[in-house]
């Protein structure tokens, strides 16, 4: 009962850091966010590409695994 | 106690055969032409061949170790293994779409993977450690083996080629010479997907949206048929019993074929040759070559392979 307990406190903590961290950020970071975005949005697009290509493709080297008989 | 440890089995068995589903579901996003999707049925097949022969080998070196061994089940999986491959086959000889053609893979895939694992933990309980050392080292393959991995090869690089094309179609670009390297298997896969990063890049602002709209599309669709098929497959354990009802009864004809091998196999080993050919009679490697939609043939195809193998 008593770790049921702690572990619940446990998951409440770690809930209340990540909205708090989600809140947290000041105008500069804000700033500094909005100033990378267009060359974060190109490369966004490549690399989209590139993952799209990625998935179309299959290498010589690729194999399907069902595992080892010994 | 015992209900508990009935419990913990069974969840150990869903969860096994979750995380062997989620691999399979990976491997279809290339599944999305016919050709894409037989050269992964293709190499299911060839993963599966390879786990006979080795696993022919294992009952050899088991029959010296152990030669009281009742290893009649691993006689029966390597049966029922030979029943999956040749289901592979009927399925690339099919009229399946592409689609069916991921679902049906990744059922058989489940069930090679548990065959498998359900060999190697007999295997490992027969034979002391040198013995599966010495088998581990052994190369196993076979010409039919080398003729399937190929046919796989020249299929791959043909593929690769086509997509590369009708992505270059879609951005209105035209590079033959580029296609033409992918596939005669010069440029690899990691080499192509640069080159055409860069013809994108190349790219004015406009074309660039229009090119990666389509692409957007193509990734939509992958996604929608990764979906389908895992919507399919979930939640399978009832599927999955009456397939394996079926692959047992298919495999009670096969077991003669299985025996003939193995003694074959213990002949060859006793004789000291343990070459790493294992012979050639392995009945369920075919080529196949039908069944490919004429649209997926492009314009380099089959012949496109020069021998020089990718350069990895």
């Amino acid at each position: 009962m008593k770790a049921f307990l702690i572990l619940g406190l446990l998951v409440v903590g770690l809930l209340a850091g990540c909205s708090d961290n989600s809140a947290s950020g000041t105008a500069d970071d804000v700033q500094q966010d909005n100033a990378l975005q267009p060359s974060t949005q190109q490369d966004t697009s490549v690399d989209e590409v590139e993952s799209v290509m990625n998935d179309q493709m299959i290498s010589e080297t690729d194999y399907v695994e069902v595992g080892e008989m010994i | 106690m015992k209900k508990t440890i009935f419990l913990i089995a069974l969840l150990m068995l869903a969860i096994n055969i979750v995380v062997a589903q989620e691999d399979a579901i990976e491997e279809v996003s290339v599944m999305g032409t016919m050709e894409g999707a037989t050269i992964r049925l293709l190499q299911l097949q060839s993963s599966i061949e390879h786990n006979i022969l080795k696993g022919t080998d294992v009952i050899s070196e088991i029959l010296d170790a152990d030669p009281e061994a009742n290893f009649s089940r691993m006689e029966e999986i390597l049966a029922e293994m030979d029943v999956l491959s040749s289901q592979i086959e009927d399925l690339i000889n099919s009229d399946l779409n592409e689609t069916k053609a991921a679902e049906e893979f990744v059922f058989v895939k489940i069930q090679a993977k548990e065959l498998s694992k359900e060999f190697r933990t007999m295997a490992i309980g027969y034979l002391p450690d040198e013995n599966q050392e010495r088998v581990r080292n052994r190369n196993e393959t076979s010409q039919d083996l080398t003729k399937l991995k190929e046919e796989i090869k020249q299929r791959t690089r043909a593929h690769n080629a086509l997509q590369v094309q009708k992505f270059l179609d879609k951005i209105g670009l035209q590079n033959d010479s580029l296609v033409s390297q992918i596939g005669s298997g010069e440029l690899n896969v990691g080499q192509a997907i640069s080159s055409v990063a860069k013809a994108y890049k190349g790219l004015g602002q406009e074309n660039k949206a229009e090119a990666l709209a389509k692409i957007k599309e193509v990734k939509a669709k992958a996604q929608v048929q990764k979906e389908t098929v895992r919507e399919k497959t979930e939640n399978s354990s009832d599927e999955l019993k009456i397939r394996a009802q079926e692959r047992k009864e298919a495999a009670k004809g096969k077991i003669e074929k299985i025996k003939e091998k193995i003694k074959s196999k213990h002949a060859e080993n006793s004789n000291g040759q343990g070459s790493p050919d294992a012979g050639n009679e392995h009945g369920g490697v075919k080529g196949n070559s039908s069944n490919i939609n004429s649209d997926d043939q492009g314009k380099n195809n089959q012949d496109s392979g020069n021998g020089q193998g990718g350069k990895k």
